[in-house]
C-alpha cells in the first residue's frame, strides 16, 4: 500500500481513502509517515516524553475511529495535529485542576515581570546556524509557563487565529492576546539572554 | 504605552484588526518611537519562531509504536461488540438467578428434613412445608409423602398469589 507499482509513493489522500474503507495497512502507513510530527507536537505542549508518546498514540486511535468524519478540508496531518492538540489541552486542563492557583497564574493576565522587560533592539538570532537556533528556541519554550507556551505554539506553529485559540483554550480572546503578547516578550528576552551568554 | 496599546500593536502585526483600526495604528506608530521599537521586537520574535520548531524524533521504533496503537484500536472495537451481547446474558440472568436460588433452597430443605425428620405440617399421608427463598417475586411449597415415596415442590409468583383464591383450598386438599 506504501508504493504504487512504478515505485511512486502513494499519496496521503489515497491512503486515507483506503483507511476509510477499513484498510488498516493503509492506516499503518499513515502512522509511519507522520508519527514524528504528531509526537513532536505532543512533546512541545507537554514537555514530557512518556505523556507525549501516550497522547500521540491516543490521537492515532481517535484518528482511526473518526476517519470517516475526515472530509479533506485540510491535509490529513493537519487534521491529526488538531486531534493531538485537543488531547494535550484536555490533559493540561486536568493537570491544572491539580495545581494550586499560583503566582504565575495571577501574573499572566497583568504581564508580571514581562511588563517590566526592556524592549529588545538587537536580533538575538543573528549569525546562528539553523540547528542552533532551533535548539535555543526549544530551550526558551521550555522555560515558558504552560499557558504562554501553548498559546505561542498554537499561534506561531499551528497558525491559528485568536478566535480559534480562544475556543480551544476555553478562554476569552482578550486572554489569548495578553498571553501571546507576554509569551513573545519573554521569548525575546530569553533569546537575548542566550546571546549575551554567548558573547560573554 | 498602556497595555491596550501594546495589544493593539500586536493584533495589528498579526492581521487581526479591521482595515480602519489598522490604519489608525499605522498613523499612531509613525510618530511613536517606543511603539516602533516594540513592533521591531515582536516582528523579530515572530520571524525566528516561524519554521524553526525543533524536530523531536519519536523515541520508539515504528513497529513498537504501531503495535500499541493497533492493540488499542482492536481492544476498543471489541468492547462495543461485547457490550452489545451483554443484554442477552443480563436477560437470562434474571431467570436463572431465582430458579437457581429455589433449587438450592429446596435441596437444603430436603437435606435438613431427611436429617432431622421435621416439618411444618405433618399429616398421616404426608408432610407440607413452606420454603423460604431469597427471591422477592417467587416462593415455593413442598410436599413429601413417605408412603407414596414422592416429593413435590410448587414454585409460584408471589404477586399473583392474592389473585389465585384457590391456592388455600389446594393446600387443604393436599394436607388432608
Amino acid at each position: 500500500m506504501a508504493t504504487q507499482p512504478d515505485n511512486v509513493p502513494v499519496s496521503d489522500e489515497k491512503l486515507v481513502r483506503a483507511a476509510q474503507r477499513g484498510d488498516m495497512v493503509a492506516f499503518e502507513e499513515l502512522v509511519g509517515r507522520h508519527r514524528d510530527k504528531i509526537y513532536a507536537r505532543a512533546f512541545s505542549m507537554m514537555r514530557n516524553e512518556d505523556e507525549a508518546v501516550d497522547l500521540s498514540q491516543e490521537a492515532w486511535v481517535k484518528g482511526w475511529q473518526r476517519l470517516k468524519q475526515f472530509q479533506g478540508e485540510s491535509s490529513f496531518v493537519t487534521w491529526m495535529t488538531r486531534i493531538v492538540i485537543n488531547l494535550c489541552l484536555d490533559q493540561l486542563r486536568k493537570q491544572k485542576r491539580h495545581r494550586s492557583e499560583s503566582i504565575e497564574m495571577m501574573e499572566e493576565e497583568s504581564g508580571g515581570v514581562e511588563r517590566q522587560m526592556p524592549v529588545i533592539t538587537v536580533n538575538p538570532t543573528e549569525r546562528l546556524e539553523r540547528a542552533e537556533l532551533r535548539q535555543r528556541i526549544d530551550k526558551a519554550l521550555a522555560q515558558l509557563s504552560v499557558e504562554h507556551r501553548t498559546v505561542l505554539i498554537l499561534h506561531e506553529f499551528e497558525e491559528l487565529e485568536y478566535k480559534e485559540i480562544a475556543k480551544r483554550m476555553q478562554c476569552s480572546i482578550g486572554t489569548v492576546m495578553s498571553r501571546l503578547f507576554y509569551a513573545r516578550r519573554k521569548m525575546a528576552n530569553l533569546m537575548a539572554g542566550y546571546k549575551r551568554e554567548e558573547l560573554s | 504605552m498602556n497595555q491596550d496599546q501594546e495589544l493593539k500593536i500586536q493584533a495589528f502585526l498579526d492581521g487581526e484588526l479591521s482595515e480602519r483600526e489598522a490604519r489608525d495604528v499605522q498613523h499612531w506608530l509613525a510618530s511613536d518611537a517606543q511603539a516602533q521599537a516594540l513592533v521591531t521586537e515582536l516582528r523579530t520574535t515572530t520571524s525566528y519562531l516561524k519554521g524553526n520548531e525543533a524536530a523531536v524524533p519519536l523515541p520508539e521504533t515504528r513497529e513498537f509504536y504501531w503495535n500499541k496503537i493497533q492493540r488499542e484500536i482492536e481492544h476498543q472495537e471489541a468492547a462495543p461488540a461485547n457490550a452489545a451481547r451483554l443484554p442477552f446474558w443480563i436477560a437470562w440472568r434474571r431467570y436463572f438467578a431465582p430458579l437457581a436460588s429455589v433449587a438450592a433452597v429446596t435441596m437444603l430443605v430436603l437435606f435438613s428434613m431427611k436429617m432431622n425428620d421435621i416439618g411444618l405440617t405433618d399429616g398421616p399421608n404426608g408432610h407440607l412445608a413452606e420454603i423460604e427463598n431469597l427471591s422477592e417475586h417467587s416462593s415455593s411449597l413442598s410436599f413429601r409423602s413417605q408412603k407414596e415415596n414422592m416429593f413435590v415442590v410448587w414454585v409460584y409468583n408471589k404477586d399473583q398469589k392474592n389473585d389465585e383464591t384457590d391456592l388455600d383450598s389446594m393446600d387443604d386438599t393436599i394436607v388432608q
